[in-house]
């Protein structure tokens, strides 16, 4: 049984079944408490055989309450986890701007974490060594950039990674809400790339409580509860949220 | 899911170099720790089992001797005590992509490589000066003809802590009682190879046992090579390389079960 299938070249992203439950327990299991005993542990479910296709270019807006499993499907699509059940295609690159700081090394220098940096993320090393003196320019550290990396503000930080980030040429690009990386100036620049990369053709899927972003950028809209689509639709959906929310407060 | 544009390489070389760079940062003595750490152990070693300890047999060259158990074990050990809680210690690196997990664990591995190799090469001039004053032309050519032996066991030994480093690496993700595990069982492992010892005192009855732990082989291959001894156990390596095998594949599937998990217990 197959449904009617797009053309491969144009999906980004497609989650057929996808299950995820994860093993919750207050404490961390021991070897000796998992032999003696199981009772103490309950499943959780956070995705529940969840199907979702992105095309090529959709710029998809992720809204629902917490725990409805937003940040378990981000993980499941950059593949930092996997789900128990169903299967995951990505077709292109794919860079999450979540957790701009990690992977840095304090004690090497900043040209030295761009390099390691942007290795993880997937850049090939010919790519950085392309591109790193632009990285450096956008990231405005000046001279620091010989320095190691403990002498660095956390601004400073911020800004060389969203700044390896967004020059490894992504074809899908992650976000979580705004992007809040250094100071006023460079805020504005950061969102000025962003923006950029969303009148791009780029595959862009944000999740964020931040409504109005979603509004003014987003041309699709899912709603998550419990670890499933509750609505798929137009930013119209944003409005419809709204007013659900505000429904069940009075 | 498949990791096929991760530049693997590139980023493997990357970590290494990372690893062998920060180690000795901030250190007075820098690189010169590689060798001044085995040294105080065996003089120390050497000085307690040589003049206080009672025993009946003495080793010939005893410094040496240790000196080539050292290094090998301090190799062994200083891998396992850092990669076995690596995914833990470094969760921050594993939420950021999906980068090949088992790069992190085989750059540290890469670099105590790099270590050891550099130890064993100054240890190799250092003997063949040694002999050739002592004993003549000849042992050094013997010394020079056995020396890819070496090469084999360092290949050998890293097979050895790679298996048990994805094994106990893995499982401690889930079951941190490993890693407080393997602080207690590697001091006891110490004693039970022969780094301080001579197989020799051993009562042929044991011996069989004592070749379970493929570190015996590996230590006495470097002895035969670096001290001119002689070398009668083919069956102890041949049970060495077994282990070894059993052990690496063990590691390499536990690792491929678990891995990509590994974010939800952390």
């Amino acid at each position: 049984m197959k449904p009617k299938q797009k053309k491969l070249q144009e999906i980004a992203v497609k989650l057929t079944k996808v299950s995820k439950v994860y093993t919750v327990k207050t404490e961390k299991p021991t070897l000796v408490e998992t032999v003696l005993n199981k009772k103490g542990i309950t499943k959780y479910t956070a995705l529940n055989s969840f199907d979702l296709t992105v095309l090529k270019g959709e710029k998809l807006g992720i809204i629902g309450s917490n725990g409805a499993g937003k940040t378990t499907l981000l993980k499941i699509i950059v593949g930092i986890t996997q789900p128990q059940s169903g299967t995951v295609t990505v077709n292109g690159k794919i860079v999450s701007l979540i957790n701009l700081m990690a992977g840095f090394h304090p004690e090497m220098s900043g040209f030295d974490n761009i390099k390691l940096n942007g290795l993880l993320i997937g850049m090939s090393g010919a790519e950085i060594e392309e591109k790193k003196n632009k990285i450096v320019k956008f990231a405005d550290i000046g001279e620091f950039i010989y320095a190691p990396l403990h002498t660095y503000s956390t601004g400073m930080k911020l800004r060389l990674g969203f700044s390896i980030a967004v020059h490894s040429d992504p074809d899908i690009l992650i976000l979580d809400e705004g992007v809040s990386a250094g100071d006023e100036k460079f805020r504005a620049k950061a969102n000025n790339k962003i923006q950029k990369l969303f009148k791009q053709n780029k595959t862009i899927i944000v999740v964020s409580h931040w409504l109005n972003f979603l509004k003014e950028n987003c041309n699709r809209i899912i709603w998550m509860e419990k670890g499933k689509i509750k609505k798929d639709g137009s930013t119209k959906l944003l409005d419809e949220y709204l007013a659900f929310y505000a429904g069940k407060k009075k | 899911m498949k990791n096929s544009h991760y530049d693997w390489k590139n980023l493997l070389i990357e970590l290494t170099k990372k690893e062998i760079s920060v180690r000795y940062k901030k250190t007075f003595f820098g690189f010169l720790w590689m060798f001044l750490n085995p040294l105080s152990q065996m003089l120390i070693l050497g000085i307690v089992f040589q003049n206080f300890a009672n025993l009946s047999i003495k080793t010939e060259n005893y410094f040496l001797f240790l000196f080539i158990g050292l290094i090998i074990w301090n190799f062994f050990s200083n891998t396992l005590y850092t990669t076995i809680p690596i995914y833990v210690n470094e969760r921050a690196l594993l939420q950021k992509s999906k980068f090949p997990r088992e790069i992190i664990l085989i750059s540290v591995l890469f670099s105590n490589l790099f270590h050891y190799l550099v130890s064993l090469l100054v240890l190799l001039c250092f003997i063949s000066i040694y002999f050739l004053f002592s004993n003549g032309m000849g042992v050094v050519l013997n010394l020079i003809i056995r020396t890819p032996l070496i090469l084999l066991t360092t290949i050998w030994l890293g097979l050895l802590t790679t298996g048990i480093g994805l094994f106990l690496s893995s499982l401690n993700v889930k079951y941190r009682d490993i890693n407080f595990f393997t602080s207690a069982a590697l001091p006891l492992l110490f004693y039970a190879s022969p780094i301080i010892w001579e197989l020799h005192f051993v009562p042929k009855a044991i011996l069989p046992i004592l070749y379970l732990n493929p570190l015996a082989s590996i230590i006495e291959i470097n002895r035969y090579v670096f001290l001119n001894e002689g070398l009668a156990f083919s069956k102890g390596i041949l049970l060495g390389l077994i282990v070894t095998i059993i052990v690496l594949a063990l590691g390499i599937y536990i690792f491929e079960k678990e891995s990509p998990y590994f974010d939800d217990w952390l």
